[in-house]
């Protein structure tokens, strides 16, 4: 079964995520600037502030979700407040176009 | 800190037995089953249950009692006593272990049997409470002897078990060998495979991934959703865990990879402590080498007794039965006591830790990991389709969250402490389900 892991970080994080990655040899990774606001957000006026933040978007195989979790978590660090959110999506399929394999061989 | 004046109602009273129809313990020992009445009375009391109900609820659907000769292997026979209590199938059918121990008794096996019910239930799974057992003593037999009498034992008691009727599943001294015997011997008798009779099972015969982790995880996700309760954070708290078998072990693995700091651990043999913390891996392979954690380098030696009263966060009696006593209860100094273990908390050392503000998460919703995997166990078995363990992982934590909020609420609005909140919860659903099913005829 396919995850999609989408990770919600402070730009920072964008190139150790991108080592960690490549270390684990997973295929690759989209990245979409974001801005959002969540509980921890600084408050103006009684409305909390949109921060800059990136979104990553990476499809793989369930047996590496937890790991990968794992992983980001570690280079997040633990305790500080706002450093942002994964959700993790189940993906019925993925297709590679160029050589049309479908499935886990199309993410790794 | 207090818990704000909550009584503990049935720690209170069972350290103080009100009189009851409930057994006389026939020993200096407490007797299990006279326990488990009473906790049954003070939760029938709160919930106002009337006396039908109440002596429904207090009386064991089935208890089968069987002989069990067993050709020893020096050629003589010997016949051991083996029970199986079906406490209650009102709301499936009945679940729980089967253990081999000479100090296995009818009462013994009816008061755990009662307590699967109230388990079963708390976790909302669609099952009753049983329980068996032999008297005898395991560490003196060989395989081929335990292999014999755990066949003839099941060939006895075949008639009231069944994957519709009551599932067994290992306990004490009783592990997934016991089970495929187990298995094999229904099977044999049924004349095909019935992978759904028993839990615990080796995954090779349908076992479920993720079992031998679950007792530990339950345990670890109580103890986060009590953290959030009670507004403290995870980094960094002092986790002290008695007993490193497999829910101790694994316990002190998972919570580490969350960030807590694992300062004490132990065995049967003593237990190490360091300020520092440990790796989980690192002591396991130290106790898997020479049978014990004490003499792992960077730690100090305590006793099982001193672990339990060290300067910690969170303590996890994951041994045995018995452990916090009202002889050194105050001096517990952990917020929180996860019971990873059945009963480690006697009932008076209860009400000293809880008016002295400590939050325990009783054995019933603490240690119910095991059961809930057991119960996606046979629901695979059932199917003949079967789950990755990540599936079995979150499948787990959402019930594991499921049941702590419903004792939490409980614990809220009736001011009352967790393991009363816990049989409330337990109690209350079983009575309902007795009420909607009615009495037949």
């Amino acid at each position: 079964m396919l995850r999609k892991i989408e990770a919600f970080l402070t730009p920072s994080k964008l190139e150790p995520l991108r080592e960690l990655l490549l270390k684990r040899q997973v295929e690759g990774m989209s990245v979409l600037q974001a801005q959002g606001w969540g509980t921890r957000s600084k408050v103006k006026n009684g409305k909390p502030q949109f921060e800059e933040r990136v979104k990553v978007e990476i499809v793989i195989d369930e047996d590496q979700v937890d790991s990968l979790i794992r992983g980001i978590q570690d280079l997040a660090g633990s305790g500080n407040l706002g450093s942002g959110k994964i959700f993790v999506i189940p993906v019925e399929d993925a297709v590679r176009l160029s050589t049309r394999e479908s499935g886990k061989s199309a993410v790794s | 800190m207090k818990t704000n004046g909550r009584k503990g109602a049935l720690s209170a009273a069972v350290a103080s037995p009100r009189p009851s129809s409930a057994p006389s313990a026939p020993s200096e020992r407490p007797n299990p089953w006279a326990i488990a009445c009473q906790q049954l009375k003070v939760a029938a009391d709160l919930l106002d249950l009337d006396e039908g109900t109440r002596q429904t609820l207090g009386t064991p659907r089935k208890c089968l009692t069987v002989a069990v000769p067993v050709r020893m292997d020096g050629g003589k026979t010997r016949v051991f006593t083996g029970h199986r209590v079906q406490h209650s199938t009102t709301r499936g059918p009945a679940k729980g272990g089967i253990r081999y121990h000479p100090d296995v008794t009818l009462d013994e096996v009816k008061a755990l049997a009662m307590w699967m019910t109230w388990k079963t239930s708390v976790m909302g799974l669609p099952y009753g409470g049983g329980k068996g057992g032999i008297t005898c003593d395991p560490k003196s037999m060989s395989q081929g002897e335990l292999e014999r009498m755990t066949r003839r034992y099941t060939s006895e008691i075949l008639p009231i078990i069944g994957p519709e009727k009551d599932i067994p599943a290992p306990d004490v001294n009783t592990n997934a060998q016991t089970m495929a015997w187990l298995m094999d011997t229904y099977s044999v008798n049924k004349g095909y495979t019935v992978p759904g009779v028993v839990t615990g099972k080796p995954i090779q015969i349908g076992g479920s991934l993720g079992r031998d982790k679950a007792t530990a995880r339950g345990l670890m996700y109580t103890v986060l959703y009590a953290l959030k309760h009670l507004k403290l954070p995870a980094t960094g708290l002092r986790v002290a865990i008695q007993g490193y078998g497999n829910a101790g072990y694994f316990a002190a693995k998972l919570m580490s990879e969350l960030g807590f700091k694992i300062v004490a651990c132990s065995t049967s043999k003593g237990g190490i402590y360091t300020t520092k913390g440990f790796d989980a891996d690192a002591v396991n392979t130290h106790y898997q080498k020479t049978g014990s954690v004490t003499g792992w380098k960077g730690a100090d030696a305590v006793t099982n007794e001193e672990l339990l009263e060290l300067d910690c966060d969170i303590l996890l009696p994951c041994a045995l039965e018995g452990q916090i006593t009202a002889r050194n209860a105050a001096r517990v100094k952990a917020r929180i006591v996860g019971e990873g273990a059945n009963g480690p908390t006697t009932p008076e050392a209860d009400q000293v830790l809880f008016e002295n503000g400590k939050f325990v998460i009783p054995d019933i919703l603490a240690n119910a990991g095991g059961v809930t995997v057991s119960y996606f166990e046979w629901v695979q078995s059932l199917q003949s389709y079967f789950w990755t363990e990540r599936e079995v992982n979150l499948r787990l934590r959402d019930l594991m969250e499921r049941a702590f909020e419903s004792v939490y609420s409980v614990h809220q609005e009736r001011k009352l402490d967790m393991r009363t909140a816990a049989y409330l919860v337990a109690v209350g659903r079983v009575a309902e389900a007795h009420a909607l099913r009615g009495l037949y005829p």
